[in-house]
């Protein structure tokens, strides 16, 4: 064995992750090799060091205050369960769903996702077991659900903003976002209705492939009022719900 | 007690390492700032599934972390260009020389390229098994190797010679 090879596949031998036949072989090549034998020596002290030195880095570590207070806001009000769980009724339509994109996939094996989505036949539900994170119909108890069509696109980010629920405490909006750099920042909404701001209570967001579906929580807007979404500060949509 | 509560029980004391791994492996504080949203809100999602209670939180909170970050890794990988060899020049460093890694550990590992930095943090940090990285990087394993090998050179030459520059927050 080489000089090289031996000191490549080091690491691998000081935590056992090698195959009996090449431990053998790096043991007795660091048996007859003086420069292999002191290399790797150093190399496992400095590896040791190197670890314990991240890790302390790592203890020492102390989360932004406004991470954490966007962490907040983001759990506020997120859903463990599933929609699927919440839903029976949708488990049965999912089910019956399945059993005819099985059905289609068998035949065509060479779908794209798109266009098993684009089905008519099976229409969004595929869309919605292909993407099976994809966020369920607004779930507010006694809500008032309005389907909107809205959107607004800047700097290859669309907007769109797809159905609002408003029941006697709660206002929520969803909207999607597609394509660019999604983080924090860019999903965070603002909403104006009649010149006023309504008070923004949190939001959760679920991402399938490029697009982030992202449900907002609001303070209840009486109906009628237009009203304006900015989300990230540059993409607005006006709706009425 | 509600779920969100005694899940930031245990969140709050573990949020700023877990900031620090997502900063490691992604190389900066903004990504490693979305990362950690992501995972969190996955964690949430499942905490219902968290078995071993309290005691177990951490290192499942890590897991999911380090799973979302590679996740970013993978594609972010995807689209750099592989423009710098991987093979080093040799460097004659004289093996009983004073290791002085400890707090510049992080300060040397920030200055690797990417495909380095990713690699040693894994293993060094995160203690995953080469086979494990390879399949988390999706990379084959003699690769992982060889970036370990050369990584583990570069740094072993920076932290002696106390050539680490420092660089703000990217
Ligand atoms: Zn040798």
């Amino acid at each position: 064995m080489l000089c090289d090879q031996v000191q490549i596949e080091l690491d691998a031998y000081f935590t056992s992750s090698l195959p009996p036949e090449a431990e053998a072989a790096i043991d007795s090549h660091l048996a007859s090799c003086q420069g292999c034998a002191e290399e790797a020596a150093t190399m496992r002290e400095f590896g040791h060091n190197l670890s314990s030195g991240l890790k302390h880095w790592v203890d020492q570590g102390v989360c932004p205050p406004e991470l954490m207070a966007q962490l907040e806001a983001s759990i506020c009000g997120a859903r463990r369960q599933p929609w699927w769980q919440r839903w029976p009724t949708y488990a049965g339509i999912a089910g019956v769903a399945a059993v005819f994109l099985v059905a289609l996939l068998s035949v065509r094996l060479n779908f794209t996702v798109g266009q098993v989505a684009s089905l008519p036949f099976v229409g969004s539900l595929a869309a919605q077991l292909l993407y099976p994170n994809a966020e369920a119909p607004a779930d507010l108890p006694d809500a008032t659900v309005v389907k909107v069509d809205g959107s607004d696109e800047q700097n290859g980010v669309k907007l769109t903003v797809d159905q609002i629920a408003t029941n006697m405490y709660t206002m929520r909006v969803r909207y999607l976002l597609r394509g660019g750099q999604v983080n924090a920042r860019a999903i965070q909404p603002e909403l104006m209705a009649t010149n006023r701001s309504v008070p923004f209570r949190g939001l959760t967001t679920q991402t399938a492939g490029d697009v982030v579906t992202v449900t907002a929580d609001f303070d209840p807007v009486s109906p009628g009022q237009p009203i304006t979404l900015t989300v990230g500060g540059t993409l607005h949509v006006t709706f009425h719900n | 007690m509600t779920a969100e509560e005694q899940f930031f029980a245990l969140y709050k004391p573990e949020a700023g390492r877990l900031y620090r791994i997502a900063w490691a492996i992604l190389g900066n504080e903004a990504d490693a700032g979305d990362a950690l949203q992501e995972a969190t809100i996955r964690a949430y999602r499942a905490f219902d599934q968290l078995k071993g209670g309290a005691a177990a939180f951490p290192a499942w909170m890590r897991r999911i972390l380090v799973n979302t970050c590679t996740q970013i890794l993978r594609k972010r990988m995807r689209v750099i260009p592989v423009g710098r060899p991987e093979d080093f020049a040799d460097d004659q460093v004289a093996p009983d020389m004073a290791l002085a890694v400890d707090s510049d550990a992080w300060d040397a590992v920030r200055e690797l390229d990417e495909r380095y930095r990713a690699v040693v943090v894994l293993r060094f940090l995160n203690d995953l098994q080469l086979e494990d990285i390879a399949t988390a990087l999706d990379i084959p394993l003699g690769t992982v190797k060889s970036r370990l090998h050369t990584a583990l050179k570069q740094l072993k030459e920076r932290l002696q010679t106390g050539h680490t520059t420092r660089r703000g927050a990217m």
